[in-house]
């Protein structure tokens, strides 16, 4: 019987090739019509350091990271002491003998791939062995292999005949490796129902999904600077938003990323800028002068695990609280979670016509595990999304750029309009943008920029935002938000499948909240579970300052090692409750 | 614009009253600045002035066009993304030298780097005054002021040199009585296609009792007739000559590309080489 879901980690020294063999497997898998799902961990040194990518793969979209791994290639003793208990029952590890010794009595199945030495007889550099690698695992799984070896002519073409020749040779090596094994033959995959090469099935990551959000929510200007794990964000816009008439820039921090990008959007571009922890503090002064400015603009956080440098390339949810509170004084803003893969690129979209529709800053947040995680998706249907715009001023008409209207939403020109120059400035101002410090003008014009709050928490209750499982009668529910979507769906429908009833919510709009929407769904609950990659609780606080719970138990349920949670734990987690 | 409608000075001024004392050197720098304009007739709809925070940071309340009054030391990167966003605007930053030389000073040196078509007024009091009365990075040594009660025991910070070896492609200098020479300048900053830096002294007769009117008549002195400003050399040593105070054009260097320009050809690069459509973007993956 044939496997239809499987999860394989490869884990060797950062540099080793460890990563491009496993983006090439994933590439190989696709192509091949399986449905995947990557996640990475990374050492935060250049060269040096355990690097690891799991590669799930699945004849059915998969949403989650899945449980631990059914097959390990470490490339070395690290990998070996660092992955290998971490199994699921049945898994077997591969590794190569040169590099790693099994100790006596290890439970799990395993077989000895000669890497090192099949690369040097195949090609006389030891440089190859990620794809002698990549081959024992194209042919264990029973991936068809032609998928790979186009993969690797694409990837080698650039540096010539022979170095294609090279690494197909360690290629065709590393396949007549196996040689019927007995203790792989349980690891060979189905066959998907169709190959689905060019039927707009892609590949993406997180942070690239958000980008393409973000040029599809109509963003011409971007301004960053590097910080792991956001910087892939500035370099797929500096590869690609020019050719959309946009403009990118490196900036010399984050204070003049966001500064710039509040200065673009003040002449009419949509601007948007991608951090992550540190960065957005720096940036939080700027946030608060386009809230009080009424300038757009879309700041992503990718977040990492603080504080200070904490761990660079690890994954948190530590930043709600910060992105709902952080600048001086009071400063509205909104601030959205990304969920998955394709809800990034719908998020970004979404950000972008809030911040124009509200003139506000708009904080997107998503964090290192969905920034780097790939999924496979369809190409969304991009006929379909509409952009909104800034509400634009009257011709000729008497202008107040701050309005203090019903729904707090103003007029705004823009540099160039003949009839309509204005002062945006970041001191308190009257309707008309002078500086006014009197109380009366204080409150109104307060109340007139949290309005604008109010407006969109009545809209997102009205449109169904936040849109949930009630589990068909549960009393135990689970409220997550971003990244954990997909493995806390996974996680339930394994549950279900035992006859347990859970409900579910994962809200989108973290800032406003929709509140009548999570009553109302706590509301039959005797108690829910606040699933959060954090060590405080965050979304949990921010649940008791604003939510009703009338008698409803609340319960923080916490991972903060970094790592991102598994359907497992979740599982295990939940199951306890319910 | 034709004659017929010609803007004088005063039309470029709007009628917000400056908050600035008595005697402020800003009000010269204001005059100058409006002369300026009218000079070159642009037109208020497409002046855009960023200013940053402090005394001269609400110059840009006081003049008819569009304006954004930004945080403390940042308006010279908030002026990019307005530049970067419409190359049409004319854009200009003013802010003193608190604003620009301390706590935004990290943005200088990489706005010389882009080299935007922007002018930059830094109008320099030699003390903060909006806070009334502390030392500020251009402050003279040994001053006393509420934040040096035994008088200040770090050297100044010398604009010139350093905006110089920054790289910066106009600076000039110039001193706020001397509204006419200072006009003058302004209309050279913006005639000059790059970043242009105007330093000009703009004495405070309320917190700084060092750096007076009096104080700067005795040292300003007129650029030398034969100063060739394409030379970085001889500019240089008239910014570093510590006796007299030259005033004019020190340094004027046309032949690099503005950001904008950069800009656009990063767009024709990549509109060859990368996809213009969504479409054709997904595609890739």
């Amino acid at each position: 019987m044939r496997r239809t879901d499987i999860t394989v980690r490869i884990a060797g020294e950062g540099g080793e090739g460890v990563i491009s063999t496993a983006e090439i497997l994933t590439r190989a898998a696709v192509d091949s019509g399986l449905d995947i799902f990557t996640f990475r961990s990374y050492p935060a040194e250049i060269k040096g350091g355990l690097a690891m990518m799991q590669v799930r793969m699945s004849t059915s979209p998969v949403g989650s990271i899945g449980r631990d791994a059914d097959v390990l290639m470490a490339f070395n003793q690290e990998a070996f002491d660092v992955w290998a208990e971490r199994m699921n029952p049945g898994g077997v590890v591969l590794f190569d003998p040169k590099h790693c010794v099994v100790p006596e009595g290890f439970s799990f199945a395993k077989v000895p791939i000669p890497l090192h030495e099949t690369a040097m007889k195949e090609t006389g550099a030891r440089l190859a062995k990620n794809i002698v690698a990549l081959a024992t695992l194209v042919g264990t799984l029973d991936i068809p292999p032609h998928h790979a070896r186009d993969l690797i002519v694409k990837q080698f073409k650039r540096k010539g005949d022979d170095v294609v020749a090279t690494n197909l040779k360690a290629f065709d090596g590393g396949l007549s490796l196996l040689n019927g094994d007995e203790r792989l033959a349980v690891l060979k995959l189905a066959r998907p129902a169709a190959e689905k090469k060019g039927t707009g099935r892609v590949v993406l990551s997180g942070n690239q999904a958000l980008s393409m959000g973000a040029i599809a929510g109509g963003c011409r200007y971007v301004a960053g600077y590097p910080i792991t794990p956001a910087t892939q964000v500035l370099e797929f816009m500096m590869k690609h938003l020019p050719a959309f008439g946009g403009n990118v820039i490196q900036a010399e921090d984050e204070i003049a990323a966001l500064s710039s990008c509040l200065g673009a959007s003040f002449a009419g571009t949509r601007a948007m800028t991608a951090t992550s922890g540190p960065g957005l503090c720096l940036m939080s002064e700027m946030i608060g002068m386009a809230s009080m400015s009424e300038i757009p603009v879309v700041i992503v956080d990718v977040m990492r695990c603080g504080p200070g440098t904490g761990m660079p390339t690890k994954t948190e949810q530590g930043d709600l609280m910060y992105a709902i509170h952080g600048s001086a004084g009071e400063s509205p803003r909104i601030v959205l979670a990304a969920t998955g893969i394709e809800d990034c690129f719908h998020q970004a979209v979404r950000a972008f016509n809030l911040a124009e529709r509200f003139q506000i800053p708009v904080i997107l947040l998503s964090d290192q595990s969905l920034g780097y995680r790939t999924m496979t998706m369809d190409t969304p249907d991009l006929s379909g999304i509409q952009l909104e715009s800034r509400m634009a001023p009257a011709e000729f008409k008497d202008f107040a750029r701050f309005e203090d209207t019903d729904s707090g939403v103003s007029p705004v020109a823009i540099p160039g309009m003949p009839h309509h120059m204005f002062v945006a400035t970041g001191l308190e101002h009257d309707e008309h943008g002078s500086a006014t410090y009197t109380p009366e003008n204080r409150v109104r014009m307060t109340a007139k920029r949290y309005r604008k709050m109010d407006t969109l928490a009545r809209e997102l209750v009205a449109s169904g935002d936040g849109v949930y499982d009630d589990g068909a009668g549960a009393t135990v529910g689970v409220i997550g938000w971003g990244s954990t979507e997909g493995t806390i769906h996974e996680a339930i429908d394994r549950l279900r499948a035992d006859g347990a009833r859970v409900a579910h919510l994962q809200p989108k709009v973290l800032n406003p909240l929709p509140v009548p929407t999570i009553e109302r769904f706590i509301a039959p609950l005797k108690r829910v579970l606040v699933l959060e990659e954090n060590y405080t609780g965050q979304l949990a606080q921010h649940l008791r300052a604003h939510v009703a719970f009338n008698g409803t138990e609340i319960v923080n349920v916490n991972k903060s090692t970094g790592l991102p949670f598994t359907a497992d734990e979740v599982v295990g987690l939940v199951g306890n409750h319910v | 614009m034709n004659e017929a409608v010609a803007l004088k000075a005063k039309d470029y001024k709007n009628d917000v009253e400056p908050i600035w004392c008595a005697g402020c050197g800003d009000y010269g720098d204001l005059a100058a600045f409006t002369q300026a304009l009218a000079s070159m007739q642009l037109d208020p709809k497409d002046i855009c002035i960023v200013s940053g925070i402090g005394c001269s940071g609400r110059f840009s309340h006081f003049i008819k066009g569009y304006a954004y009054h930004t945080a403390h030391g940042r308006a010279l990167p908030t002026a990019i993304g307005v530049k970067a966003a419409n190359p049409n605007l004319h854009v200009f930053v003013v802010g003193g030298d608190g604003d620009g030389f301390s706590i935004g000073g990290g943005h200088i040196p990489h706005a010389a780097r882009r080299n935007p078509d922007i002018t930059y007024l830094v109008i320099d009091n030699a003390i903060y005054g909006l806070t009334k009365g502390q030392v500020s990075p251009t402050s003279p040594f040994g001053m006393v002021s509420s934040t040096t009660p035994f008088g200040l025991e770090d050297p100044p910070l010398d604009p010139l040199p350093m905006l110089l070896s920054y790289g910066v492609s106009f600076v000039a200098r110039g001193f706020s009585s001397d509204v006419k020479q200072v006009a003058k300048l302004v209309q050279e900053a913006v005639a000059h296609k790059g970043f242009s830096v105007v330093h000009l002294v703009s004495p405070c007769p309320t917190f700084n009792q060092v750096i007076t009117f009096d104080f700067m008549k005795e040292r300003v002195a007129p650029m030398p007739d034969d100063h060739d400003p394409t030379s970085l050399d001889a500019a240089f040593r008239l910014a570093l000559n510590r006796d007299r105070f030259f005033t004019g054009v020190f340094y004027r260097n046309a032949s690099l590309p503005t950001m904008e320009q950069k800009l656009a050809q990063q767009q024709r690069l990549t509109m060859d080489r990368q996809p213009r459509s969504l479409e054709q973007l997904f595609a890739m993956f």
